[in-house]
């Protein structure tokens, strides 16, 4: 498989002795959506800084496309949105395309075209020409984006993309991104937000303290089969008799309000006994339903285990 | 080279924004405009014409007369110029010496020959331009220096840099790129004051001094040494205040102090103090001087000259050291 990004025990130790990254190994596929997870602290900033040279890497390798990050043409075909940016007041929406465009080589009618499309795409068009200084934080992040994506680079990296923005836009963002890693870009996204980088990427990797905890792909993560959720038992009596929760609970089951409760099962075939249990109290049940492990829940859990150390894989 | 370009014009819309710079162009154009309107010619019962202020019912012959003094003032301190480090114990060297000094006087003659067949209205205009070259070296290096001490600190401000060294660029060529954007502006406003001035006064005087534009070299030069400091001073601190202080304080006070202290050991004021003559002869290869710089291109427009090589040496040395300096330290940074 093709990789358009691979780091080799990345070290990044700051002046002052803060070592950011300990020792970073990734390997991120041509084409596909990767998101970066972690807490605030855990090294996800700075590794796509030392990935764009914006930060010097202290020791190890890394490539963009198969160029050390070490040599300006490695970053030839990259768009980057930094967490936080701040463009040029004095410039308009059109002009933070055109002047980044243009450092990307882009000139004439071609980057003309490139920004009209780009705003469109985020659905700037309208302020194209007004000052970038009277825009809200969100319309600030959909210029961001509009500027990341401009002369359609082969890597994106987006940091914290939709921070700021609203749910509609966010929505409408989350479609740009996938359309144009439909279209063979890799992006590499870094967000707080597991909801989407669930819903945008194909894989990820998560950062604790300044090493890859896990790196797989979404469906992985998320699928029953990787790790089973078990069942949520609704119902609508409002009390199960102590001998059948007794019952129950000796199954595993857990209450989680006085009508519903989870139940981790062996096999399905035990779903019947637990069906059978409930009638026999004539317990209404209203919904029998498989928990699915969400991401949130899948790096919760890491997150726990691995409290105060990361491993690399 | 596109790249390049683009650094280079957004140096162009940053300054727009700096209401400094605004106020710069706009001093500029009052200078021009006074320049320009300032000097009337009128045509005398002869037919001559002479060159007088509009003030004046007819044209004096102070302009005509200042010239002239002026002119022979700067020839007769170049021809008393003597070699203050000649071995007197050597036959040759003095020898050599009033050989050199002869030579100097012969071209001084002729020039002063030359001058003496000069038109008179050409004199006036050319006064005039002596002296306006001198306010606006005053006022645009001031203002420069207060528009560009904020061109890096803006360029390095958090949150705007990283998208900039995201680009398929060397950390140099961005540094470079940003230098001289401010100076291609900087060239830009000087020069065009002078051809304002320059098109102006010959319209308005039928008096064409091209000579004018042999001030501007070393204008740009000037300013190019003095934003070379202020490119590593805001490189370093990412302050624009702390290096518009920086920056006035080294123009205004340490160069100033250097100059005059320079100026003094002409006159052989520290000639008793042997110690303190070998420091200013010294510190004359450490220092820019300003005032030489700006005293050499100002003379130009009279063709006297003058032009004094060490200064500009010790300029060139300045920027080279400075402009390494704020690279390598621009390289070396974490954004």
């Amino acid at each position: 498989m093709e990789h358009s990004i691979i780091t080799d025990n990345l070290v990044k130790t700051y002046s002052g002795g803060i070592q950011a990254l300990k020792g970073v190994n990734l390997k991120v596929p041509a084409g596909c959506c990767f998101g970066l997870l972690g807490a605030n602290g855990a090294g996800k900033s700075t590794l796509i800084k030392c990935l764009l040279s914006i930060v010097h890497i202290t020791s190890g390798n890394a490539e963009l496309a198969g160029i050390s990050v070490k040599k300006s043409e490695s970053r030839r075909s990259v768009g980057y949105l930094s967490e936080g940016h701040s463009f040029p007041k004095y410039l308009t929406a059109a002009g933070v395309c055109r002047y980044f465009g243009r450092l990307s080589g882009l000139s004439g009618s071609a980057l003309e075209k490139e920004i009209d499309e780009k705003l469109a795409l985020v659905e700037m068009s309208d302020w194209k020409k007004m000052k970038v200084s009277k825009f809200s934080k969100g319309m600030n992040q959909r210029i961001g984006i509009a500027q990341a994506l401009m002369g359609n680079p082969n890597i994106v990296f987006l940091d914290e993309p939709t921070d700021g923005v609203d749910p509609v836009i966010r929505l409408k963002l989350r479609k740009v991104i996938t359309e144009f890693c439909n279209k063979g870009s890799t992006v590499f996204i870094n967000s707080h937000l597991l909801s989407e980088v669930e819903v945008v990427c194909d894989q990820i990797a998560i950062m604790n303290k300044g090493k890859i905890i896990h790196q797989g792909s979404v469906a992985e993560i998320t699928s029953n089969k990787n790790k089973d959720g078990g069942l949520k038992v609704i119902f609508k009596t409002s009390q199960i008799s102590n001998d059948s929760w007794n019952h129950l609970s000796s199954q595993g089951a857990e209450k989680i309000d006085t009508t519903q409760f989870s139940i981790q099962l062996e096999s399905e075939q035990n779903i019947s006994s637990i069906v059978d249990v409930l009638r026999k109290n004539n317990i209404d049940i209203y919904a029998i339903e498989p928990v699915k492990l969400g991401l949130e829940d899948f790096f919760l859990e890491l997150a726990n285990e691995n409290p105060d150390k990361g491993e690399t894989i | 080279m596109n790249s390049f370009l683009a650094i280079i014009l957004d140096t162009w819309k940053q300054s727009q924004k700096q209401v400094v710079f605004i106020i710069m162009l706009v001093i500029l154009f009052i200078i021009s405009i006074a320049v320009i309107v300032i000097p009337q010619k009128t045509t005398l019962a002869d037919g001559k014409t002479r060159i007088g202020f509009i003030w004046e019912d007819e044209p004096s012959d102070y302009l005509e007369n200042s010239w002239m003094g002026i002119y022979m003032n700067h020839f007769k301190l170049l021809s008393e110029e003597t070699h203050t480090d000649i071995d007197l114990s050597n036959e040759e060297a003095i020898k050599k010496w009033e050989e050199d000094n002869n030579k100097r006087r012969e071209i001084i003659a002729a020039k002063v020959e030359e001058k003496l067949d000069y038109p008179k209205d050409r004199r006036s205009v050319e006064l005039i331009v002596y002296f306006s070259a001198y306010i606006i070296s005053f006022f645009s290096m001031i203002l420069f220096l207060a528009s560009c001490a904020g061109y890096f600190p803006g360029m390095l401000a958090s949150g705007g840099i990283d998208i900039v060294l995201s680009k398929p660029l060397k950390r140099y060529q961005i540094y470079l790129a940003k230098y001289f954007g401010g100076m291609f502006l900087f060239a830009i406003a000087i020069l065009g004051t002078y051809t304002l001035i320059f098109i102006g006064l010959g319209i308005r005087t039928g008096v064409w001094i091209a000579e004018i534009y042999m001030v501007a070299p070393l204008q740009i030069f000037s300013a190019a040494v003095l934003f070379a400091i202020l490119s590593t001073i805001g490189t370093i601190t990412r302050s624009s205040t702390l290096s518009l202080i920086i920056g006035f304080v080294f123009y205004l006070f340490i160069d100033k102090g250097f100059s005059v202290f320079f100026q003094l050991e002409d006159l052989n004021v520290f000639i008793d103090y042997p110690t303190v003559s070998a420091v200013a002869n010294s510190m004359r290869l450490f220092i820019p001087n300003f005032d030489i710089l700006r005293d050499s291109s100002c003379s130009s427009v009279l063709n006297i000259p003058m032009m004094e090589w060490q200064p500009i040496f010790i300029g060139g040395a300045w920027i080279i050291i400075m402009l390494s300096f704020g690279i390598l330290k621009f390289q070396r940074t974490d954004y």
